[in-house]
């Protein structure tokens, strides 16, 4: 390649400084046309800014400066952790508000008031009977409670029910399930058996002859006089007499007859002893100790 | 110390009165004292005139198998205590005035009240004999002195 002239270099200067000359005088060109459209817009601009400012825009954004300063300067840092606390308890009151059986609830509500027009106009006595439902007397009892926890704090004479949500639940319905409180029973082992507390006989012993529970002779055709004259003597009688015997006599013989003990109207009735006579022959007790000593077992019956 | 039972028997029914007899009898039979007290209408049970002729009035009993408007009718005290009489004497039951007897003669003590008398004009010779005194509350209050009461 040849070597460039001295020339050639002037003539290429030349045209580099044509072509900055040119560019100068494009840019000049353009702010000259710039100058009118930039004026144009800033007018504009500041028309616009004005219209707001006259509608109290920057009025009203420095007066919410002012209010946001003052909020800041009142807020303490605790009352920032009071609200994180509170959301927490706002989420959770969320979270049971929306729980599987309140949401069944509102969704069974809107059910029945859906279907409402389609229900039957209640007359006096359906109000009536529908007291007895179990299901709306406990719903009645719901909304009670409800409505006097909302007077108590309304009127801020009481303070909140605030112990924990399942015991009051608990306790509300411990109080509508629970039977009413009735005397306490006395532990079983206190009440006496027999129901009367009274010392124990003393049970009769005689030699020689096997004697029930009661002090009756246990098997009655084992009776011998014998036996009737040691008996007896145990239940105060040391001798016995011809109408004793009579009484006996009688006794046996209906023993035999019936297999069972005479009562005392029996008694009476059948040896023609009197009552009172009877009576007098025994110490007390004159059914029983006519069956214990005439062998038999204990009369039963009331008369 | 030996036990004792009052009785205070205060109407006079066939059905009132036999309770009254047979737990003062039981109560004799097992060697327990007894008193019963004849007031107001239990009056009718100690007169001379009545004790034969106790009435059952079935009106306004919820137990009764007779209803109530029948109950009502005139005599029918009488035919209910009939049908009670009947069932009593199956059981071998004394009637009222001998049970009365075999009460005095078992040594249970027969009292009619005073002031009930005087208000039915009732006087000491209309009474049987089995009854041991006419006395007033006070004195019965001293004869039942540590006593079980029953009031029928």
């Amino acid at each position: 390649m040849e070597t460039p002239t001295l020339e050639d270099k002037v003539d290429g200067l030349t045209a580099l400084v044509g072509e900055l000359v040119a560019q100068q005088r494009r840019q000049q060109e353009f702010w000259t046309d710039l100058g009118p459209i930039a004026r144009e817009v800033m007018t504009v601009a500041t028309e616009r800014l004005d219209g707001l400012e006259q509608r109290g825009l920057f009025a009203l954004g420095r007066e919410g400066l002012a209010v946001l300063d003052a909020v800041t300067a009142a807020v303490e840092p605790q009352d920032v952790r009071a609200l994180a606390e509170s959301a927490v308890a706002i989420l959770d009151a969320v979270r049971a508000v929306t729980q599987p059986e309140v949401m069944a609830l509102v969704a069974e509500a809107g059910e029945v008031m859906q279907h409402g027009d389609e229900l039957a106009g209640a007359s006096p006595w359906d109000v009536l009977s529908a007291g007895r439902d179990p299901d709306l007397r406990r719903g009645v009892a719901v909304v009670v409670e409800v409505l006097k926890q909302v007077g108590r704090v309304s009127q801020g004479l009481h303070p909140p029910d605030t112990t924990d949500g399942r015991a009051r639940r608990e306790r509300l319905l411990d109080r509508r399930t629970a039977p009413r409180s009735r005397r306490p029973r006395p532990p079983a082992e206190e009440i006496a058996p027999g129901g009367v507390s009274r010392p124990a006989e003393p049970t009769l012993q005689l030699e020689g002859w096997e004697l029930d529970a009661g002090g009756f002779l246990a098997d009655a055709d084992l009776w011998t006089e014998d036996f009737a004259h040691q008996m007896a003597a145990q239940v105060g009688v040391p001798a016995l007499t011809e109408e004793h015997w009579r009484v006996i006599r009688f006794a046996r013989a209906d023993w035999d007859a019936s297999r069972t003990s005479p009562n005392i109207r029996r008694i009476t009735l059948g040896s023609g002893v009197s009552t009172k006579a009877l009576y007098a022959l025994w110490p007390c007790s004159p059914g029983k100790t006519t069956a214990r000593v005439a062998g038999l077992p204990k009369p039963v019956g009331c008369l | 110390m030996s036990r004792k039972v009052a009785i205070i028997v205060s109407k006079g029914g066939l059905d009132e009165v036999y309770p009254a007899f047979i737990l003062a009898n039981g109560a004799r039979q097992s060697g327990i004292e007894a008193s019963l007290f004849f007031t107001f209408y239990g009056l009718d049970a100690i007169m001379e005139t009545k004790v034969d002729r106790l009435h059952v009035n079935m009106a306004g009993n919820a137990s009764s198998p007779i209803p109530t408007v029948v109950a009502g009718l005139p005599g029918m005290e009488r035919v209910a205590a009939t049908m009670m009489q009947r069932q009593m004497q199956e059981l071998e039951l004394p009637g009222a005035r001998e049970f009365l007897e075999i009460l005095h003669d078992s040594g249970a003590r027969i009292y009619g009240c005073q002031l009930a008398m005087e208000m039915f004009k009732v006087d000491r010779d209309s009474l049987i004999p089995q009854v041991e005194d006419v006395i007033t509350v006070g004195d019965f209050f001293e004869i039942c002195d540590g006593a079980q009461v029953l009031f029928t």
